[in-house]
C-alpha cells in the first residue's frame, strides 16, 4: 500500500516498521512532526516522549539501546550542539539495539538561528551517516541505519533538511518487524564506562571502523550509480539529487545515501568513468572536499554551488544545462510580509513595557524573540537555547558604574526554552549572586514549533496526564527569594511596568513570571474590541503594539485606526496603550 | 480541459489562510486519478502570519519544488502574496492565476499586468474575502478561490472532483461549511 507521506511522517514510519521501541525528541523545526507522528500513531509500540533538551533525549535514548532495544533521537541541526556530549562518546561506547539519531537541518535558515551542516558531526564524531532524498528513502534508510548501527556497533545519524522533511511523495508501506525485548540488561563495564582505560583502546576500533564503514559503502544499496551520458559524472546526495534529476535526467548520476564515511573505492571507479566530476551539494563541501583528498579532478563544486543558503532547482538547472533562466514578470516593491506575534499573543504587553523602560533585553529562543524586530526593538541579544540568563548575568557586570541605572539588564525566557537550559542557567545567577531580572514567559506550551506539550502543564507527548513541574516552585527552591518571585498578569500593562520597576530597583536576582497561556494553542479569544473614529486622534501609539488586528483606515481628518474583527481577541494592550481611550470593549 | 497530470502548482498565501488545507485537497484530487504527487510546505514561522507557499507537482517529477517559470497554476489566497509569487508561473502555453482580490485589495500589481497580458497568463479574481464574510465563515476564503478556480478552463481538475476531496478530507464538523465554500466560489 502507498501513502503520501512528508518525510518526517516517513521517518517515524521507519521507526514503526524497524521495530523501535522508544523514541525521543526536543521540538525544533524542521524535525518537530516527526516525534509528533510517532506519538499520535505508533505509541501503542514505541514508548514517545518529549524531552526537556536535546542532550537528555539522546541521553535517554543511549540508554535504551544500552538496555538492548532499537531506540531513536531526533532534534533540529543546533538541538545536535546541546547532544554532542553524548553523541562523541556514545561514538565510543557503541550500541546493543540499534541507536539512530535524526539531524534535520535547515538551509537557508527558514526558521533556524544559524545554517550550520550537520554531515560535519558525523566526521567529527566518526559515526555514519544516512542521508535520504524523498520521503520513501527517509522511511528506508531509518530501517538501513539500524541495521548498520546494529552490525557496526555504531550510533548512526540520519540527516535531514528542511525539503526532506516538509516535502511529501507517495511512500510504500511495509510491517512492524518485531524484535525480542531483552530479559536482563547486559553489563559490561568495559564497553560502557568511558573511564581512560575503557576509553583509550575504543578509539583504535573506532578507526578501523570507519575503515570497514568505507568498505562496505563500495556495495551498499543506499549508495546508487545511474549510468547515463558519460560527459558529466554528477556527485550528490540529498535534495540537490532531485534537482540535478529533473535538470538533467539523462546525466551519469552516483547517488550517495551513505555520505560518510566517503566510499572511496566507489567513488573513484565512478569518476573513471566520466569525462568531468561535478559534486552538487547544499552547504559546506562536504563531500567536494573528501573526493578531492582521493586526488580526483572536480569540475565544479562549491564554484557553481554556493555555501551559503539552499540550491534551488533553477540555480542547479541553471549551471548544469548552461542556459540562464528566462527573467519572468515580478512585481516591484511589493511589501514584505515578516512573522509577527499573533493577535492577542501575552508577549505584546510585556515588549510593550521592556522597550518603555528603555533596559537591555537579553533574550532567547521562542515566538518572543520576534520582540528584537521593528516597532519593538526591545531584544538585543539572543544567543542560543536557554542562553538569556547567563548572559545576562555577564552583561550586568561589565559597564563600570551603573549607577545611574541606564544600563539594567532583564532576561525573557520563554516557559520551554527555561525547562531546555535556563534552569541551570538560573541556578548560576543564583550562585555567583547576580543582579538581573528574569522575565519567565510561560505561556504553557512551546509556542514557536506548532504547540507542544513542556514539562510544566501536566501532560507528555502521548496524551498522558503528568507530574507538573512548577516554575514557580522550581525557581525558589534554586534560591531566588520568595518576596522577589513575582506574578504578573501579562495583559496587565500597569502591573507589568510597576512590577518590572519593583524588581529592577533590587540588588538581588529577581523572577518575574507570567502565565498567560498561548493564544493560538489554547484559542482564546473574548469579544472584539472597537474603535471609536471620533475618538480617534490617529496617533499611532497603538499600531506600535505591532498588531496585524490594527490598521489605519480613511484620509486627512477621517483618518482613525480600525480593528478586524476577525483577528481581534479583546486582548485589550492596544486599549492600555491609547491615550484618548478610544479603543473600547 | 482537466488534464492534470504533468501539472504543477503553486499556492501562496499568509499563515492561518489554508494554505496547507488547499495543498491537501488538490494532493486527494490527484491521488484519486491516481497520480503520482509531490510538494512541499512551510512550515515553522508561518503560523505567525508570514508569507506561506506550498508547491505541488502531478506527475514524473523528482524535485518537490516547483522552478521559477514552471507553474501551471498560481491559486493565490491574497493579493500582495499572489504578486510576490508571480516568477513561478509559466509565460508560454497559458498558465493560469486565480486570486482573491478585490478593489481594494487589487491583482494583478500595476507594474505587471502588461508582462502577465504578454505572457498569456490567465487571471481570474475573488472578491473570497467578502464573500467569506457573507457566509460567516472568513476562514474559508481559500476554499472559496479554489471553487472558483474550477470554472476556469485551465484548471486541472473539474468542480466534482474538488468537491469530493474536500467530502473526504473535511472534519464532520466543517464539512457542510467547506462545502458552502467551494459553492460560492463556484458560482462568482
Amino acid at each position: 500500500m502507498k501513502e503520501i507521506l512528508s518525510g518526517n511522517e516517513a521517518i517515524a514510519r521507519g521507526a514503526w516498521e524497524a521495530g523501535v521501541l522508544w523514541a525521543s525528541a526536543y521540538p525544533g523545526t524542521p524535525s518537530t512532526e516527526i516525534l509528533e507522528a510517532v506519538g499520535a500513531l505508533y505509541q501503542d509500540d514505541i514508548h514517545a516522549q518529549w524531552s526537556p533538551n536535546e542532550k537528555t533525549a539522546l541521553e535517554a535514548a543511549v540508554g535504551a539501546s544500552l538496555g538492548g532495544v532499537r531506540a531513536l533521537a531526533c532534534m533540529k541541526h543546533v538541538g545536535v550542539n546541546v547532544a554532542a556530549d553524548p553523541l562523541f562518546t556514545a561514538s565510543y561506547t557503541g550500541v546493543n539495539g540499534g541507536l539512530v539519531l535524526v539531524t534535520a537541518d535547515d538551509p537557508n535558515l527558514h526558521s533556524s538561528q544559524n545554517e550550520q551542516d550537520n554531515r560535519n558531526y558525523a566526521k567529527f564524531a566518526k559515526v555514519p551517516m544516512v542521508e535520504p532524498a524523498d520521503s520513501q528513502e527517509a522511511k528506508d534508510f531509518l530501517k538501513a541505519a539500524f541495521e548498520i548501527s546494529e552490525r557496526f556497533d555504531t550510533p548512526v545519524l540520519l540527516r535531514s533538511t528542511t525539503r526532506i522533511s516538509h516535502s511529501k511523495s507517495l511512500v510504500e508501506l511495509g510491517e512492524r518487524q518485531e524484535l525480542p525485548r531483552p530479559t536482563e540488561l547486559e553489563r559490561d563495564i568495559a564497553k560502557n564506562v568511558m573511564l581512560p582505560a575503557y576509553a583509550r583502546p575504543k578509539h583504535p576500533k573506532i578507526e578501523q571502523r570507519l575503515a570497514d564503514l568505507k568498505a562496505y559503502g563500495k556495495d551498499c544499496p543506499l549508495n546508487r550509480v545511474e549510468m547515463g551520458d558519460r560527459s558529466i559524472g554528477i556527485i550528490t546526495s540529498g535534495i540537490a539529487y532531485q534537482y540535478a534529476k529533473d535538470a538533467l535526467p539523462g546525466a551519469s548520476f552516483l547517488k550517495l545515501g551513505l555520505v560518510y564515511p566517503l566510499p572511496d573505492d566507489l567513488v573513484r571507479e565512478f569518476a573513471s568513468q566520466v569525462d568531468q566530476v561535478v559534486v552538487i551539494e547544499e552547504l559546506d563541501p562536504f563531500l567536494e572536499e573528501q573526493v578531492r583528498l582521493l586526488g580526483i579532478d572536480v569540475a565544479h563544486g562549491k564554484d557553481w554551488f554556493p555555501i551559503i543558503g539552499e540550491l534551488s532547482p533553477d540555480l542547479v538547472a541553471e549551471r548544469l544545462t548552461g542556459q540562464a533562466v528566462e527573467r519572468r514578470p515580478a512585481a516591484d516593491g511589493l511589501p514584505i510580509r515578516p512573522p509577527v506575534m499573533c493577535p492577542g499573543c501575552s508577549h505584546r504587553g510585556v515588549f510593550t513595557i521592556l522597550r518603555k523602560l528603555k533596559v537591555y533585553v537579553s533574550g532567547d529562543i521562542g515566538c518572543y524573540t520576534l520582540g528584537a524586530l521593528p516597532p519593538f526593538q526591545a531584544m538585543h541579544a539572543c544567543l542560543c537555547m536557554g542562553g538569556s540568563i547567563t548572559m545576562a548575568e555577564g552583561l550586568s557586570r561589565a559597564v563600570a558604574d551603573d549607577s545611574d541605572r541606564k544600563n539594567q539588564v532583564v532576561a525573557v525566557i520563554g516557559d520551554s526554552t527555561f525547562f531546555h537550559s535556563g534552569v541551570t542557567g538560573l541556578m548560576d545567577l543564583i550562585w555567583n549572586q547576580g543582579s538581573s531580572v528574569v522575565m519567565i514567559q510561560d505561556n504553557r506550551i512551546t509556542a514557536m514549533t506548532g504547540g507542544q506539550v513542556t514539562p510544566g502543564i501536566g501532560k507528555n507527548l502521548m496524551g498522558q496526564d503528568a507530574p507538573v513541574i512548577d516554575i514557580e516552585t522550581l525557581v525558589k527552591a534554586l534560591g531566588v527569594a520568595e518576596e522577589n518571585v513575582r506574578v504578573v498578569n501579562a495583559y496587565d500593562l500597569d502591573q507589568v511596568e510597576t512590577v518590572l520597576k519593583e524588581e529592577l530597583a533590587k540588588p538581588e536576582p529577581s523572577v518575574v513570571l507570567t502565565k498567560e497561556p498561548c493564544v493560538l494553542q489554547y484559542r482564546v479569544k473574548a469579544p472584539a474590541l472597537t474603535v471609536d473614529a471620533d475618538a480617534c486622534t490617529a496617533c499611532g501609539v497603538c499600531l506600535r503594539t505591532s498588531c496585524i488586528a490594527l490598521g489605519m483606515v480613511g484620509e486627512g481628518d477621517d483618518e482613525h485606526v480600525e480593528i478586524d474583527p476577525n483577528f481581534c481577541t479583546g486582548c485589550t494592550v492596544c486599549a492600555q496603550v491609547c491615550k484618548f481611550d478610544a479603543i473600547r470593549s | 480541459m482537466n488534464r492534470p497530470e504533468n501539472t504543477q502548482i503553486v499556492i501562496a498565501g499568509i499563515g492561518g489562510q489554508g494554505v496547507l488545507f488547499t495543498s491537501r485537497l488538490l494532493t486527494e484530487a490527484a491521488r484519486s486519478r491516481g497520480l503520482p504527487v509531490i510538494g512541499c510546505e512551510t512550515h515553522g514561522m508561518s503560523q505567525r502570519g508570514g508569507s506561506v507557499a506550498a508547491h505541488l507537482k502531478f506527475g514524473a517529477f523528482w524535485s518537490p519544488l516547483v522552478a521559477d517559470g514552471d507553474a501551471d497554476l498560481l491559486l493565490g489566497l491574497d493579493p500582495v502574496e499572489a504578486n510576490r509569487a508571480l516568477p513561478c508561473l509559466r509565460v508560454t502555453g497559458g498558465a493560469l492565476c486565480v486570486v482573491n482580490a478585490s478593489n481594494q485589495r487589487p491583482f494583478p500589481d500595476p507594474s505587471v499586468t502588461h508582462l502577465l497580458e504578454k505572457a498569456g497568463v490567465g487571471v481570474a479574481t475573488v472578491d473570497a474575502d467578502t464573500l467569506a464574510a457573507g457566509l460567516d465563515s472568513p476562514l474559508l476564503a481559500n476554499l472559496i478561490v479554489l471553487g472558483h478556480a474550477c470554472t476556469r478552463d485551465a484548471f486541472p481538475f473539474g468542480f466534482g472532483e474538488i468537491r469530493d476531496a474536500a467530502e473526504a478530507m473535511s472534519s464532520p464538523q466543517h464539512r457542510e461549511a467547506n462545502l458552502a465554500a467551494l459553492e460560492a466560489g463556484r458560482t462568482a
